[in-house]
């Protein structure tokens, strides 16, 4: 299996084989970071790997090679999600009453897609709602904060290599960590006292 | 029981396996001495480990990978032809002969037709002509604003040449 350094060099050149293997190789991961900075959008989350393929592609000749190849990969990827979320938010500025509608409509119980929901067992139901739960606490931290919890808890990146896709400190990668884990931990302390 | 306020940042570096061997020999001491920081440490666990399971990291299926692979060559494929016909236009510039032969023959046949304009007799009557209409209106605005004193005048006139015939009777 050909090093890291040797398919950069040959993807650098064009060699279609090499550009193969590097996507390959990060695909999965880089899938996974996405689909979590979407939301679970599994639409937007191949949008995204593809674009950050591109995006690494096209710039590899600015590749210094200073750090590892999937460490500058997974930077340009989570710019990419970053940039994508800021186009989204801005979409759903424009369009918020028609989201409004949407949402509202979604949330009403004549029209859930199920409808026997209340046959199935109560457990289901609640880990549905807690998983439900979490989503969106997840979504309420703040970006960077958000974006540390999600490296670190969901995508097992080590807080060094967080650093330097977030191009911060480890020190203040910490502190993020700190803060949402904080967060999460007060807003489902009801539901670990609950013992489920 | 509450965990000991200084070891927050301990029990949540801990949770995510984090702290480096001294501050994790010493972390293990106190945890067995606190049942305050244990019992945080363990919910913090838990609640983690809920929510990994909550949020699973998703497969990418082979089709799905194959899509996203085929979609960047192709996209690398484009760029590379985009940026081959211009760099074959700069390398060979032969291919600039005959849009440049093209240019000259239009600046040159503008520019023929603009030489005879300009040597035209009717074009220079023409370029005159608003100057000097211009010129007869200012004239004509100077007699309108001096006409009262230029009536004046002829009243004299009359009045001296009245005065002239009473005289030579």
């Amino acid at each position: 299996m050909a090093g890291e350094r040797e398919l950069v060099g040959r993807a650098r050149t064009h060699d279609q084989q090499a550009v193969e293997e590097l996507v390959h190789r990060y695909q999965q991961k880089a899938y996974a970071i996405a689909y979590h900075f979407t939301g679970g959008n599994v639409q937007d989350a191949e949008d995204l790997t593809q674009e950050a393929f591109l995006r690494a592609f096209q710039n590899l000749e600015n590749f210094r090679g200073d750090s590892s190849f999937y460490t500058w990969f997974y930077r340009i990827l989570v710019n990419v999600c970053l940039d994508g979320r800021r186009r989204r938010r801005r979409w759903a500025q424009i369009f918020l009453p028609w989201q409004h509608d949407s949402k509202d409509k979604a949330l009403s119980p004549e029209e859930r897609p199920d409808p026997e929901a209340h046959e199935r067992s109560l457990k289901a139901i609640s880990e549905k709602e807690l998983s439900r739960d979490i989503r969106k606490s997840l979504k309420s931290l703040p970006e960077k904060q958000r974006l540390a919890f999600q490296l670190r808890a969901l995508n097992g990146m080590s807080i060094q290599e967080i650093a330097r896709i977030m191009g911060t400190a480890e020190g203040t990668v910490k502190s993020h960590l700190f803060r949402a884990t904080q967060f999460l931990r007060e807003q489902f302390k009801d539901w670990e006292d609950g013992g489920t | 029981m509450k965990p000991c306020p200084d070891r927050h940042e301990t029990i949540i570096l801990a949770a995510y396996g984090e702290l480096s061997p001294p501050e994790l020999t010493d972390w293990e001491q106190h945890r067995t001495t606190c049942p305050g920081c244990r019992n945080e440490y363990e919910a913090l666990l838990r609640l983690l480990g809920r929510i990994k399971e909550s949020v699973p990291v998703p497969e990418l299926s082979e089709k799905r990978a194959s899509s996203v692979l085929w979609s960047v060559r192709r996209e690398l494929r484009k760029e590379r032809e985009k940026a081959s016909w211009w760099k074959e236009w700069l390398v060979r510039p032969g291919r600039l002969v005959p849009a440049l032969a093209t240019a000259c023959l239009v600046l040159i046949t503008f520019g023929w037709f603009g030489m005879n304009l300009i040597q035209s007799p009717d074009t220079d009557r023409d370029s005159m002509g608003p100057i000097a209409e211009s010129q007869t209106v200012l004239k004509d605005l100077e007699v309108i604003k001096n006409i009262e004193f230029l009536e004046d005048l002829d009243t004299l006139q009359e009045l001296v040449t009245v005065l002239d015939r009473n005289e030579s009777i």
